[in-house]
């Protein structure tokens, strides 16, 4: 039986604007392992929430979408919607940024976590709450009965934010997508989320993290992948790409960081409705050479992959 | 340069404004001229609230601001507006403070236009010369708010806090809403422009990796108070909160959730304000703790030596 | 500015609205007849070859005499939504931006206004004032300053506790720079969807007004008074009322409709602007 969960092949989201189509996504190729944490790295505006979106076929409903999703074996790109929310929440379950716009004011804390277990698992009242419980003490929110019966303006941030995450994974779903869930968020509120999605990823379950984050990636994923303008440029176990990145764009975004000296990135990031000809990221590359204003092959080096002209 | 004693600001809230938060207590800081200061702390700490106390967008409920020997505060607005060119704060978010209808080069070039007593062709030039200084294009000045990013929003604000020749800039968390790359590039801009131009620059921020790369100097807040003070903090972390901080953002030991901590003590007590956080806590820590002179840093713990 | 104009519904109604203003404007050149024309041996004649829109009691033409009339509808709207905005723009704004006792005064006075059904308390200043063209705006005016007063009210003290705003005046901005480079440009959205609506509603009223004989002076071509003019000959020569009724009809929606599209187009483009920047 294979390993992998979900896989991802070919996805290319473009939305239609006023001023031209948006390539938010051009050709995405990856797959994901179960029980594994993966990282996709990126600059906000570099597509990668549209990406995430798109697995859960939450796009915006003038998005034009091609591809292939599966998850599990199953093909949930092309499923019919109702077929979707049943996967949605069971298989697959998104964590979102901000717990204070994820939850409803108006609804106690432990009905908002049992809906997916009512829903998805089908318990009943006690039973969901029983296992309610359960997430919460597991998630260090206590005293679980008290805090069951709570509102989440009772709860303080990175208890809600703890809350969320029981949110999530109330119907054990397979996989998890987390949308930069460090963003604007201090050093120990941002260890604490490390925490917790550390302890669900030992349970078992998959991640997708989408952030921006470089640090945090680093902690917390087994494999990354290094997204530009709507491109995945390369893909590589953790250990490999911090030790070597090959794309010199991952070079750069290694280099911006406090830690290694903080180098800026020359130039600035090209729209995403003109894009430059060729490799996307050549005008701002050290190393371009004219074989660069040709679309770069996807390299596959075995346990990774690059796209880019150097390594042809 | 400025000079900041005992600051004590309350916030209220509630129907009849009886729920009160001290968010900044009894604080005292100097800032002398070209150097950088970074005040750094969890969300909530009280920096911001310190921010705005220096730059005076807040009246202290105790407490005197000086700057240039000169007092600032409870000072009337028509004397105040000499000082206003000189102290620039540059906010957050920087779509906050831009008028969304107004282009680039407009929001830049109003500073020029209220004071009075410029020409066209005087802004035009000055306005040009402070884009080149932040890095951005002519291309940028007809462009309006919504069509830019992040970061060169965040330009376009320090560019508009340059016209007036300030003498010290306080950056209130510039730079974290913006991604990592471009923090970088922003931290090293506004160090940039500080030497360049010889002023002062408070650096507010949680991010401890950008403050030890830009400052001269650090100062470790919570709860509203000064709990670390000196010029090698990172390196030799005396307090606890310091060192809690360290590990956070270095990840060790993420086994352990850290205990919650709402800033929110038992009434009537009066020891340090990390009591509940503080692993090594003891009984001595229930009395109130002062700030120390440990080997030219000050600390808030009766434990540094 | 291009991109509003790729929404159909204010395309459209912009060409109504062009059209409806071009005969206002050339009525003198394009009516085949002169509206003070009276042909009494071919009255109420139903609409013919001669007569596109039939004739009317006194013989005159009733093509003829709706595009005259238009002159008189569209220079309404257009007179006293211009003054009504003028007026409750900037005391709404006055009253948003100082607040205070200033906002207190300044909403009492909107709301002892408001506190009267609109089509009476226009009836009854007419009434008081007198018939004629002028008494009748200024009654629309009593009636609509308000809904601009409002408006502009909300959206300054929305626009009041912006961050710019207080940059601005951290600078050493006064309060009358602020209020007019920054408040206003800023509030001219809602007041522009208001004031498209509003000419829809005046026209309605002004027509309403003449019809119940409260309007222009009799003889003006007016689309409300003929209307009052047509209400006996109803069962008998119905073109007398169904002419200016569609007009009048036309009209209103034309400008709802333009309305409508403006606050539907300036929504899409928040809602862009929003998308664009989560990219």
């Amino acid at each position: 039986m294979s390993d992998v969960l979900l896989k991802v092949s070919g996805v290319s989201v473009s939305i239609p604007t006023g001023q031209g189509a948006v390539h938010a996504v051009d050709d995405a190729s990856f797959s994901i392992d179960k029980h594994e944490v993966f990282s996709l790295i990126g600059e906000s505006g570099s597509g990668k929430s549209i990406l995430g979106q798109a697995i859960m076929r939450l796009l915006p409903s003038n998005a034009v979408f091609s591809g292939k999703v599966e998850l599990g074996g199953m093909e949930i790109s092309a499923l019919p919607e109702k077929e979707m929310q049943k996967v949605r929440g069971k298989k697959v379950a998104a964590i979102a940024q901000n717990p204070y716009l994820a939850m409803n004011p108006g609804i106690r804390v432990g009905t908002q976590v049992a809906e997916p277990m009512r829903a998805h698992l089908g318990l009943s009242k006690e039973d969901a709450k029983t296992r309610t419980c359960r997430a919460l003490r597991y998630f260090d929110i206590i005293p679980p009965e008290v805090r069951e019966r709570e509102y989440p303006f009772q709860y303080s941030g990175g208890m809600l934010q703890r809350a969320m995450v029981a949110m999530g994974t109330a119907a054990d779903p397979e996989l998890i997508i987390a949308d930069e869930p460090t963003k604007g968020v201090d050093v120990l509120k941002r260890r604490n989320i490390a925490a917790i999605f550390q302890k669900v990823a030992s349970e078992g379950c998959a991640f997708l993290l989408i952030t921006h984050d470089v640090g945090f990636a680093r902690v917390m994923s087994d494999r990354i992948a290094v997204n530009y303008c709507g491109q995945i440029v390369e893909i590589a176990g953790k250990e490999e790409f911090f030790k070597e990145p090959l794309h010199p764009y991952s070079k750069a975004l290694l280099d911006a960081v406090p830690e290694r000296g903080m180098h800026p990135i020359p130039g600035s990031s090209p729209s995403m409705i003109e894009l430059p000809e060729g490799c996307r990221f050549h005008p701002r590359c050290p190393y371009k050479t004219d074989r660069c204003l040709k679309n770069p092959p996807v390299v596959d080096m075995g346990k990774r992959c690059v796209r880019c002209w150097i390594y042809a | 340069m400025l000079k900041a004693e005992n600051l004590r600001y309350v916030y209220s809230s509630g129907l009849i404004k009886t729920v009160k938060k001290t968010a900044v207590c009894g604080v005292d800081l100097e800032i002398f001229p070209g150097e950088t200061v970074a005040i750094v702390g969890e969300s909530g700490c009280g920096k911001s609230t310190l921010a705005k106390l220096l730059a005076q967008q807040l009246e202290p409920a105790s407490g005197e601001v000086f700057f240039e020997g000169e007092k600032l505060t409870g000072m009337r607005w028509k004397n105040l507006r000499k000082f206003m060119g000189k102290i620039q704060l540059i906010p957050q978010n920087p779509a906050d403070v831009l008028d969304p209808r107004w282009t680039a080069e407009q929001s830049v070039a109003e500073p020029f236009v209220i004071c009075g007593g410029f020409s066209r062709e005087e802004i035009s030039a000055d306005v040009d010369a402070l884009f080149a200084e932040v890095g951005l294009s002519a291309e940028h000045k007809t462009r309006y708010p919504h069509e830019l990013s992040g970061g060169e929003l965040q330009r376009v604000v320090i560019a508009r806090a340059l016209a007036l020749k300030p003498e010290l800039l306080v950056c209130d968390e510039a730079t974290s809403m913006l991604d990592v790359s471009v923090q970088a590039f922003i931290a090293a801009m506004l160090k940039e422009i500080q030497k360049k131009r010889g002023i002062g620059l408070v650096f507010i921020t949680h991010d401890l990796e950008a403050a030890k790369a830009v400052s001269d100097r650090v100062l470790v807040m919570y709860a509203g108070e000064i709990v670390e003070e000196g010029k090698d903090v990172f390196n030799r972390p005396l307090h606890p909160y310091t060192r809690a901080l360290l590990d956070a953002a270095q990840y060790t030991s993420l086994e352990v959730v850290l205990p919650e901590d709402t800033g929110k003590l038992p009434d009537g007590f009066s020891g340090c304000s990390c009591f509940r956080l503080c692993r090594e806590r003891t009984d001595a820590c229930k009395e109130p703790q002062k700030l120390r002179n440990v080997s030219g840093r000050l600390v808030r713990c009766w434990k540094s030596k | 500015m291009t991109e509003l104009l790729k929404n159909r519904q204010i395309t459209i109604s912009l060409i109504i609205l062009g059209g409806l203003i071009f005969m206002a404007a050339f009525a003198g050149v394009l009516a085949p007849y002169d509206y003070t024309e009276k042909d009494l041996q071919n009255r109420l004649q139903p609409p013919s070859s001669d007569h596109l829109f039939g004739t009317d009691h006194l013989g005159r033409d009733i093509l003829t005499m709706v595009m005259y009339g238009s002159r008189a509808s569209l220079f309404v709207g257009f007179a006293v939504v211009g003054v009504s905005l003028a007026i409750g723009v900037t005391l709404g704004v006055l009253a948003g931006y100082y607040g205070g006792w200033l906002d207190e005064i300044i909403m009492r006075l909107t709301d002892s206004f408001l506190a009267f059904p609109s089509m009476f308390l226009a009836l009854a200043i007419t009434a008081f004032l007198g018939q004629g063209m002028k008494n009748m705006m200024l009654a629309l005016i009593a009636v609509e300053w308000t809904v601009f007063a409002r408006v502009a009210r909300g959206s300054t003290l929305d626009v009041r506790t912006k961050g710019y705003v207080r940059a601005s005046r951290w600078i050493g901005a006064s309060n009358c720079y602020v209020v007019i480079k920054h408040v206003l440009p800023n509030i001219i959205s809602p007041v522009l969807i208001m004031a498209s609506l509003g000419i829809g509603n005046v026209i309605l009223a002004a027509a309403g007004l003449s019809f119940l004989g409260l309007g222009v002076q009799p003889a003006t071509p007016e689309w409300g008074a003929m209307l009052d003019a047509g209400r006996t000959y109803v069962t008998t020569a119905p073109w007398l009322m169904f002419f200016p009724g569609l007009f009048i009809m036309i009209t209103v929606l034309a400008f709802n409709y333009f309305g409508d599209g403006l606050r539907d187009a300036l929504d899409q483009k928040m809602k862009n602007i929003e998308l664009e920047g989560r990219f």
